[in-house]
């Protein structure tokens, strides 16, 4: 299994903020690319590639930007989704850090395509270096001079602003950062409409992952027709996959879809387990993906084949637990994280993650009982079936799975308990 | 982080040019991060620059984990 570095192959071959430098290595031909075939034939050619988002829900994005941009109302706005808050996933960060003119050059064409007036980028607020960066980014970019400029009539195309996420794992769902961009609380919400019909101040909004985002001026310069070579015929391209947990060596891999397996990612990529044990489960897609057991370990790393195991390839964070360890101390370390970030907005959520945190650690500390089990399913049912947004959809999932796959551990926990 | 001063902050406010709805939080959080904490009177300045209410912007910002409305420590 090689990696196809067609979004990360030039990492670090110029220094950040040298223009020059990414220009000499062949950037911005996607941005000409585009500026001489148009708007309409951009969208056309996205949709012809068979990109999907890459923020975890995997959503066309060809057909996302032509609904923002049949829409009629002005301003539009596009924002590119910069807060990597999801656990197991720091994949965005390589490619902000080391290629950031591809991912500027790619936040160009897309509002070009759409017509947005004013674009932004929301970086997760931990990652202080890279929003210094990119504020100097913007600096640099308005006084270079940049396919584009001029065009709209005004003197620089570059109109983005870049702001620093305030500690929120909810920023990064879309609704919600388009919220705190609005200067209000944020919080999921019902949709429709969607943001691309009433997003930021009730304008037409694309919201786009910043992975997505460096596919685009790679697509426009190869060529959609050779981008759909790569990869499976069903999620063509590239996916930059996280690798951490109990594996020897964490990074960021960049594979073809259905090129490898996990297993041979685990063992080529990470070197292995930890210990040397077996596997005994993996979260192939962030930490709100179900479980998948040592046993699927032999799965296509695409989506479609993790979904018939059980799972969904989400955000491509693949974190390993190895053999040894109880699901029971697993999941508590994951509600641990995520009673922290429900919104409160929705009860099924709100009350739902405390009553399934609370469970969770009396299990753990030997004090449950098997109608504690019961409960959890209950409630964690009810919460991915009725919360308002992605959240409270999906943060059930692992412990639903885990429930399911992994029986004997909670049997364990609960033969301790005292009757 | 800086001492909280008028000049400094007239001078964030000129270097943001015109000041609305659409930069506000982006602004706020440069208050935040120059500063440590958001002053009252920045809520109140930039509430009346943006025709917001000030107990909108003041909601908004407690529900952040990183705004905070008085200097760490300061009771
Ligand atoms: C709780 C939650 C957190 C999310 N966090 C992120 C995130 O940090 N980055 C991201 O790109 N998408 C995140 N998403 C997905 C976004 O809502 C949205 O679908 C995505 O940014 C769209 O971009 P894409 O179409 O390019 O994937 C999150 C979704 C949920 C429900
Ligand atoms: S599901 Fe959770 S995070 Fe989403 S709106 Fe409801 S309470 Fe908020």
């Amino acid at each position: 299994m090689k990696e196809n570095k067609i979004l990360t192959g030039r990492g670090g071959k110029y220094e950040p903020l040298d223009v020059k430098g990414y220009e000499a290595d062949g950037g911005f031909a996607g941005l000409k690319g585009a500026l001489a075939i148009g708007p309409e034939s951009v969208i056309e050619e996205i949709k012809r590639s068979g990109l999907s988002g890459r923020g975890g829900a995997g959503f066309p994005t060809g057909a996302k930007w032509e609904m923002a941009a049949r829409e009629k109302q002005e301003p539009k706005y596009f924002i590119c989704n910069a807060e990597e808050g999801e656990l197991g996933t720091f994949k965005d960060k390589v490619l902000l850090d080391g290629d950031p003119w591809l991912v500027l050059e790619g936040i160009l064409i897309a509002s070009y395509a759409i017509g947005a007036g004013q674009s932004y980028i929301y970086i997760n607020g931990e990652y202080e270096e890279t929003v210094k960066l990119w504020e100097k980014l913007v600096v640099e970019a308005r006084k270079a001079k940049l396919p584009g400029d001029g065009i709209s009539g005004s003197k620089s195309s570059v109109d983005l602003q870049v702001i620093k996420g305030k500690g929120l794992y909810i920023t990064g769902e879309e609704c919600a950062l388009i919220s705190s961009l609005e200067t209000r609380r944020a919080t999921g919400q019902l949709k429709p409409p969607y943001p691309t019909q009433r997003g930021l101040f009730g304008r037409p909004t694309v919201v786009n992952n910043v992975e997505t985002i460096a596919n685009i001026p790679v697509i426009l310069s190869m060529g959609a027709e050779e981008y759909r070579k790569l990869g499976t015929a069903k999620e063509p391209g590239t996916r930059l996959f996280c690798l951490s947990g109990d594996v020897k060596k964490n990074g960021v891999y960049e594979l073809e879809t259905g090129s490898g397996t996990l297993r041979e990612l685990i063992e080529e990529f990470g070197g292995g387990t930890k210990s040397g044990r077996g596997v005994k489960a993996v979260q192939p897609g962030g930490g709100t993906s179900a479980f998948l057991s040592g046993r699927s370990v032999d799965c296509k790393l695409s989506d479609e084949a993790i979904r018939q195991a059980g799972s969904g390839l989400g955000t491509a964070g693949v974190i390993v637990y190895e053999e040894g360890k109880s699901a029971v101390g697993i999941v508590k370390g994951l509600l641990d994280f995520y009673g922290r970030e429900s919104c409160g907005r929705c009860a099924p959520c709100r009350i739902g993650v405390v009553r399934m945190k609370e469970i969770i650690e009396r299990l753990f500390h030997g004090k449950g009982t098997t109608e504690d089990l019961e409960h959890l399913r209950e409630i964690g049912k009810a919460c991915v079936s009725v919360s308002t947004c992605g959240m409270g959809q999906a943060f059930p999932l692992p412990v639903l799975s885990a429930l399911e796959l992994f029986p004997e551990d909670f049997e364990a926990v609960i033969a301790q308990a005292p009757a | 982080m800086e001492k909280f001063g008028t000049a400094r902050y007239q001078k964030m406010l000129n270097d943001i040019g015109e000041l609305g709805v659409e930069n506000l939080f982006g602004f706020l959080g440069k208050v935040q991060d120059t500063f440590g904490y958001v002053p009252r009177e920045v809520i109140e300045d930039t509430a009346r620059r943006t025709g917001l209410s000030p107990s909108r912007i003041y909601g908004a910002l407690t529900s952040y984990r990183d705004f905070n409305l008085k200097l760490e420590g300061d009771g």
